[in-house]
């Protein structure tokens, strides 16, 4: 990603972070409905027009504590991360999966996301149970997860 | 995560605020003023019950605000009845629908000479609110299919 892209990179992720933009997310009931919402969100659009490399970057913010911590921005992030299909999403959404990182609507687009980069096709119900089960399948093949939850120091990650 | 039956038996996962994989907690005062101003763009909906993380639309229209429910699919197999618009009745399940996938549920509120004039939904994780039929977000798609809780 050039010093342009980044800009209009940064640009989108400081305006999804505003609530009068994400806000509308409030408005899913389903994870359906959740999808449709996001798409329809400015940054949203113009960080999926980005393709992959916004992708890589916003699953490298996937962890952090401040967006884990907010349903609507995480929503808005997977889906992102859903249409971009950046080459690291199995790594990183495994553990966070594993650990519970994820909260009501969001654990299933989180599954649904994971099985997709995993090659399961996603079950019509309990999809978070066997995207759970993969994960940590796959994380006990493989016990140096690339993502924990990152509790904002930079300093070292931190489970919760 | 919490299982409800539907009346022919069938689990139904859903979630409860404090569940290990659900909210922590209800709505701060920030997050109702939040709802409440998006709630405000829609020039028919009436707010009627405060906004709550503690059920969303399925759970209101076919478990009485039991919990949040992801899948309405289970009560629609075994709860419900499909019928035509025409026959509209206080009550009855509006699915709204977006490219034939169910995106929201509504209760009717109001028949006007067989037209639905009010609805009762809620939306998401905002407020309870009575609405025009068709004056929802975009995302929840149309007014598709009508049905009727069984035995009613």
């Amino acid at each position: 990603m050039d010093a342009i892209e980044k800009q209009k990179f940064d640009a989108a992720i400081e305006q999804l972070s505003k609530p009068d933009v994400f806000g509308d997310l409030m408005l899913a009931s389903t994870p359906e409905a959740a999808n449709k919402i996001a798409e329809s969100l400015e940054p949203v659009k113009t960080l999926v027009q980005m393709g992959t490399d916004a992708g890589s970057e916003i699953l490298q913010l996937l962890p952090r504590k401040e967006i884990l911590e907010n349903d609507y921005l995480t929503t808005a992030v997977l889906y992102v991360v859903w249409r971009t299909q950046p080459p690291d999403a199995q790594k990183v959404l495994g553990p966070l999966i594993v650990n519970g990182s994820f909260r009501g609507i969001n654990t299933e687009l989180s599954g649904r996301l994971f099985l997709k980069y995993t090659g399961i096709p996603a079950p019509r119900e309990d999809v978070f149970d066997v995207a759970f089960r993969e994960a940590q399948r796959v994380q006990n093949e493989n016990p140096h997860p690339n993502s924990t939850v990152d509790n904002g120091s930079h300093s070292s990650n931190q489970d919760t | 995560m919490a299982v409800f039956k539907t009346s022919q038996g069938q689990s139904v996962d859903h979630f409860h605020i404090g569940d290990t994989d659900f909210h922590d907690q209800d709505l701060d005062a920030h997050g109702i003023s939040e709802s409440r101003a998006i709630v405000a763009g829609f020039a028919s909906a009436v707010e009627i019950d405060v906004p709550t993380l503690r059920f969303n639309c399925h759970g209101f229209a076919y478990t009485r605000a039991h919990g949040w429910f992801n899948r309405a699919k289970p009560f629609i197999d075994d709860d419900v009845t499909e019928i035509p618009f025409a026959q509209a009745r206080p009550g009855d399940i509006v699915s709204y629908r977006r490219n034939k996938k169910l995106k929201h549920s509504g209760i009717v509120e109001q028949v006007s000479n067989g037209i639905i004039t009010k609805v009762r939904s809620k939306w998401g994780g905002m407020a309870t609110v009575i609405h025009d039929l068709h004056d929802v977000h975009p995302a929840y798609g149309r007014p598709e299919i009508l049905r009727r809780p069984n035995g009613t």
